[in-house]
């Protein structure tokens, strides 16, 4: 598969190693994902696409290249020879062949402030706590590590490899610290083609989506895989962009969990995170119930996630609730998806219609889970709340015509506001009709354009607007497949909403 | 001790308390101005989006206003009323006012604005405001006494605030307010009744007062800045979050919020009449040791986080306290309980930094791992044979061997002995060139003139005496290591000083001086060690408690100025830090004859 595309946004990488291939400016660099973590001293903001520029170079002279890049291997081709790069992530290495060029990696400006050192076993760069460790099996290395005394740090890293008969074996190791470089045991060939297999294993580990769309899909699958990140806890989580930031929230990690046709591996992802900020749990988990998923789903993982919708649930009783504890508040902008959403202009704190709709559907989940593990006083509980919480959504945010927002203390109404105005929609076919089909009519193509919109998009469709629901994801996909996928968060609810919707 | 018309103010020193996030200091571009902080973001003062402009108001206007600050409050006074800031130990600040009312502006460090801010809104119960700042935590706003009104605009465009100011207003009848602001990061700390804010104040003195007496009592004629040292260690103390799972010393509050591994030892050596306090400081670091390697973290923080090594300092720092006060603290339990972490620990050094020589010499890759990030004998690069951290390893042995006699060891303990015998055999053969220790690269030694070169006098009487005489006569030998101020980093003489931005350089800096006075004390060299604590501390008295001071303000060697500037940066010549303070105690109270 072709990923050229992702190069310069998310590069080229595996779901279990920190390396990345990246491009910018038509020349590829050696990255790795972001830890976010900070140095001794300040750093000065850098523009280098990541640590290293790879260049080829022939009679020392600096040798234009073209490059391919599928989902295992990278290939470098100029008029002289050719260079290859894989991961190999069981040795969290990457493993760079050439032949017929010496190979230039020049940090540039990307690592000041960083301790180097050329040792008879290879070349260190201390990253953070760790290291870029680079060893040859074949060619020479040149690299000088003066210490620049008054600078605090060792000179720019420029490490330079020339081949030996004609060729180049290089190892660049992400280490901690103190651990000596694992033994290297699979030719690049083999490193690529167990990658190319774990990402068409992965492929087929999420929901089944209409043929014609197979193309946008092997994307999809690859940004999500490239996208992983093992927290300390051992769990693992998918990022927006793995090479930009380590940052993410437990509902966008709901969000991901709709893509995987295994409830159990979705049911990870749900609980990946401690569960705050936005309360998407119970949405995610009514869509398994919906595929009838949970059957093969163990005891442990169903608590885990009732567990993890009580916390949900307590916390936003507890702490954003007014006088009327069922309608449910944002104290802050920025506590919802849209900070600058008209529904901020009536005040703080803003009973929102999106907030309440994820909190009648994280009751329904609650419900629902409790009548799977056999509690049915809390799934009569649960269901009460949830009628009350519906009721008092209507009485106090819906006018006729639109949901607002409203000022809990004083009131007032907000303008009804695009896409959150929708968002009760998600209630599906809980919504009455009347108020469903009022929606609906007004709802554009864009809908998707929103971070909300596949909420909307699985409400439009449970609650009978199929056709509607189809107009809008089929257009999505165009747009995708024209485009170029954003963001693998994106690319995993348009796999959702592929096989919820399509199929 | 700190104010308008004292002999320090806020604008280096940093006002903050024991077991307290938030500080106080002077805007160095807009004399007059304090602000107010948080450091639990990990962000520098210069750089945080999390600082507020604080401001005395009379009806409604700023007012220009003096203060005074002691270990208890910070008050600010205008020609018509004062508002009195007291922090606390449980999260959150107390304020009163009296004739005047108080406003927080958010303005970052930065030009960012009021961005900090993700939102603000009243609690139902009508007891307060909350205001959400992101990663910077939660502040709570709770007026006690007269009125409490936000103002705050937001920029749909920008999607941030543009604009967010708290004004604490007085009683319109009364004239006065009084008030609190609570900080956290997620859930609130439970408030309720408070104290008086008399008491407050009087608590808080008495805290400080306890604090005292872990310290022996100073030279004659130190004893202000002892104080003053003692309340810089004090107010740095930090609270216990997920990041630090004990009370350390933090570095700095405002500039460089971190522990760093070794300076909890440094701030052990000064605290001689507690000596379960100093251990417990010794022990701390070994919370986060690396459970395969023995590796201890080199800083840690409230973000959690390590970066770097620094030296096996521990074992000094034990023999030093032990030197003084015996070793009864030391029961069998502690050794049974330290004696394997420090035997981790010391073989970290001789494992991973192992010089490959089928000994225990060690070689450092860095120069943070000596702690002397740009000392001259480091000018030849890395790997380095380095006779400093040599000496802590053999000192870190010593400090095994005691333990694992503590826990009835004694053939280890005995093992440990001869590790450590044999390798100040090799430091003394292998280092010593005749006139100073030297570092190698590459078997060669470095040509360098630094006053690191010295530094292995800390072994005392295991040194040759004719070493020691030649340590104790370099060191005092005017106009090259010893300046008017104390011990410069580097000799005068040489063409690699530097008085600007730079640590060790040239700068005369606080640790060094204390290690190598308390090296010619123990190598029985009180007189030398004596007349440089001197130094360093009457100059400490005149300037206050900076990291490390330019000698002069010319280079001795070419009569070129020394034109450097230090600005108000994360840099060792700018805030006063609890470094130089734990090594003025440490000197005023234990080098300094009495």
């Amino acid at each position: 598969m072709d990923i050229k595309p992702c190069m310069r946004r998310f590069g080229f990488g595996h779901r279990a190693s920190k390396h990345i291939v990246v491009e910018q400016g038509g020349k590829l660099w050696l990255a790795f994902a972001s830890e976010g973590a900070g140095t001794f001293m300040m750093s000065e903001d850098s523009q280098a696409a990541g640590l290293f520029e790879l260049s080829t170079l022939y009679d020392g002279k600096d040798l234009p290249y073209t490059y391919s890049a599928t989902e295992s291997m990278v290939e470098i081709t100029t008029e002289k020879g050719h260079v290859r790069i894989a991961i190999d992530a069981e040795a969290a290495a990457l493993r760079i062949e050439a032949e017929g060029v010496n190979l230039r990696f020049d940090s540039k400006e990307a690592t000041r402030q960083l301790t180097t050192l050329n040792t008879a076993k290879g070349v260190s760069v201390n990253i953070g706590g760790g290291r870029y460790f680079f060893v040859s099996r074949k060619g020479k290395m040149a690299f000088d590590d003066t210490w620049l005394l008054k600078e605090f740090h060792s000179a720019v890293a420029i490490l330079d490899v020339s081949p030996e008969n004609g060729k180049i074996d290089l190892i660049a190791y992400d280490l901690p610290g103190d651990m000596e470089p694992p033994e290297i045991i699979k030719t690049i060939d083999e490193c690529a083609k167990i990658n190319a297999a774990e990402l068409k294993a992965f492929n087929e580990t999420l929901l089944p989506t209409p043929a014609e769309w197979d193309d946008l899909r092997e994307k999809i699958a690859y940004l999500m895989w490239l996208s992983h990140k093992e927290q300390p806890s051992g769990t693992e989580v998918i990022l927006q962009n793995k090479l930009r930031s380590n940052a993410t929230t437990a509902s966008a990690q709901s969000l991901v969990s709709l893509a995987f046709a295994e409830a159990t591996t979705a049911s990870e992802f749900i609980v990946a995170l401690p569960p705050e900020g936005l309360p998407a749990q119970g949405f995610a988990i009514l869509r398994m119930f919906a595929r009838d998923a949970f059957q093969k789903v163990s005891r442990s993982t169903v608590f885990k996630l009732y567990d993890v919708l009580n916390m949900q649930a307590l916390w936003w009783l507890e702490n954003r609730t007014g006088d009327d504890p069922n309608l449910h508040f944002y104290a802050y902008r920025h506590e919802a998806e849209s900070p600058a959403a008209k529904l901020f202009k009536s005040g703080e704190p803003v009973a929102a219609p999106d907030l309440n709709a994820y909190i009648i559907l994280l009751c329904e989940a609650a419900a629902r889970l409790s009548e799977h593990i056999r509690i049915t006083a809390d799934a009569v509980k649960w269901r009460n709340r949830l009628n009350l919480q519906k009721e008092s959504l209507i009485a106090n945010l819906w006018d006729g015509e639109d949901f607002h927002g409203m000022n809990i203390y004083t009131g007032e109404k907000s303008e009804a506001d695009t896409p959150l105005q929708y968002m009760p929609l998600i209630l599906g076919k809980m919504l009455p009709v009347g108020i469903a089909g009022k929606l609906a009519e007004k709802i554009e193509n864009d809908i998707l354009d929103y971070d909300l919109g596949v909420f909307i998009v699985f409400g439009l469709y449970d609650a009978g607007y199929d056709k509607v629901a189809k107009r809008i994801v089929t257009a999505a996909l165009k747009q995708v497949r024209a485009k170029g996928i954003h963001c693998p968060l994106y690319g995993a609810q348009l796999i959702a909403m592929a096989n919820s919707v399509l199929m | 001790m700190f104010g308008t018309y004292e002999k320090f103010n806020l604008v280096r020193a940093e006002y903050a308390r024991a077991g307290s996030t938030q500080y106080i200091s002077e805007d160095y571009n807009r004399p007059g101005v304090l602000r107010l902080g948080g450091n639990r973001g990990g962000d520098p003062v210069i750089a945080t989006d999390f600082l507020f402009d604080i401001q005395l108001t009379q009806n409604g206007a700023p007012v220009s206003y003096t203060y005074f600050a002691d270990e208890s409050s910070i008050c600010l006074d205008s020609k018509d009323g004062y508002v009195e800031i007291a922090f606390t130990d449980r999260a959150h600040l107390r304020i009163r006012g009296d004739g005047a009312g108080l406003r927080l502006v958010l303005r970052s460090a930065v030009g960012g604005g009021a961005r900090a801010c993700r939102g603000l809104y009243a609690l139902s119960e009508g007891c307060g405001w909350e205001a959400e700042f992101g990663k910077y935590g939660k502040l709570f706003f709770r007026p006690l006494n007269g009125a409490f009104l936000p103002t705050y605009v937001y920029d749909d465009a920008a999607g941030a605030y543009s604009a967010v100011v708290f004004d604490f207003l007085p009683d319109a009848e009364t004239g006065v307010f009084e008030a609190a602001i609570h900080e956290y990061m997620k859930e609130p700390f439970p408030f309720g009744e408070y104290e008086d804010f008399d008491d407050l104040v009087d608590e808080t003195k008495d805290e400080f007062e306890e604090f005292t007496l872990k310290y022996p009592n100073p030279a004659a004629g130190y004893e202000e800045m002892y104080r003053y040292a003692m309340w810089t260690v004090w107010s740095r103390k930090s609270i216990v979050t997920e990041g630090l799972v004990e009370p350390m010393i933090l570095f700095q509050v405002a500039y460089l919020p971190v522990a760093a591994s070794w300076q909890q030892s440094y701030n052990a050596m000064a605290m001689l009449e507690d000596p379960i306090e100093a251990w417990r400081l010794i022990c701390t670091m070994f919370e986060y040791q690396d459970p395969v390697t023995g590796r201890l973290p080199g800083m840690m923080s409230y973000a959690g986080g390590t970066l770097g090594m620094q030296p096996p300092f521990q074992g000094f720092a034990l023999e030093f306290i032990i030197s003084k006060i015996g070793d009864s603290f030391l029961t069998p339990e502690e050794c049974e309980r330290m004696y394997p972490k420090f035997a981790k620990w010391a073989n970290y050094w001789t494992t991973y930094r192992n010089a490959g020589r089928g000994d225990d010499v060690i070689e450092i890759h860095s120069p943070n791992e000596s702690g002397w990030d740009d000392a001259a004998n480091f000018k030849d690069g890395f790997p380095a044979n380095d006779p400093n951290p040599i000496t802590f390893v053999i000192l870190m042995m010593d400090s095994c061997a005691r333990l694992a006699r503590g826990c009835g060891k004694p053939d280890e303990a005995k093992a440990w002995q001869k590790r450590a015998e044999k390798l100040t055999k090799i430091l003394i053969d292998e280092f010593w060139d005749g006139e100073k220790f030297v570092t190698k690269v590459k078997g060669k030694s470095v040509d360098s003139f630094g006053i690191e070169s010295y530094q292995p006098i800390i072994l005392g009487k295991r040194l040759p005496q004719e070493i020691i005489d030649k340590v104790a006569e370099k060191l005092t030998a005017e106009g090259e290591i010893l300046t008017e101020i104390g011990l410069a980093s580097d000799s005068m003489k040489s063409e690699l000083v530097t008085f600007g931005i730079s640590f060790v350089g040239g700068r005369v800096v606080g640790p060094q001086n204390m290690i190598l006075t308390v090296g010619l004390q123990s190598a029985g060299k009180q007189k030398e060690a004596d007349m440089i604590a001197r130094r360093f501390c009457d100059h400490v008295k005149r300037e206050g408690i900076i990291l490390g001071y330019a000698p002069y303000d010319y280079y001795p060697l070419t009569g070129e100025k020394a034109e450097e500037q230090i600005p108000p940066a994360i840099t060792d010549g700018w805030p006063w830090s609890s470094w130089t303070a734990n090594c003025f105690l440490t000197m005023c109270g234990s080098v300094i004859g009495k």
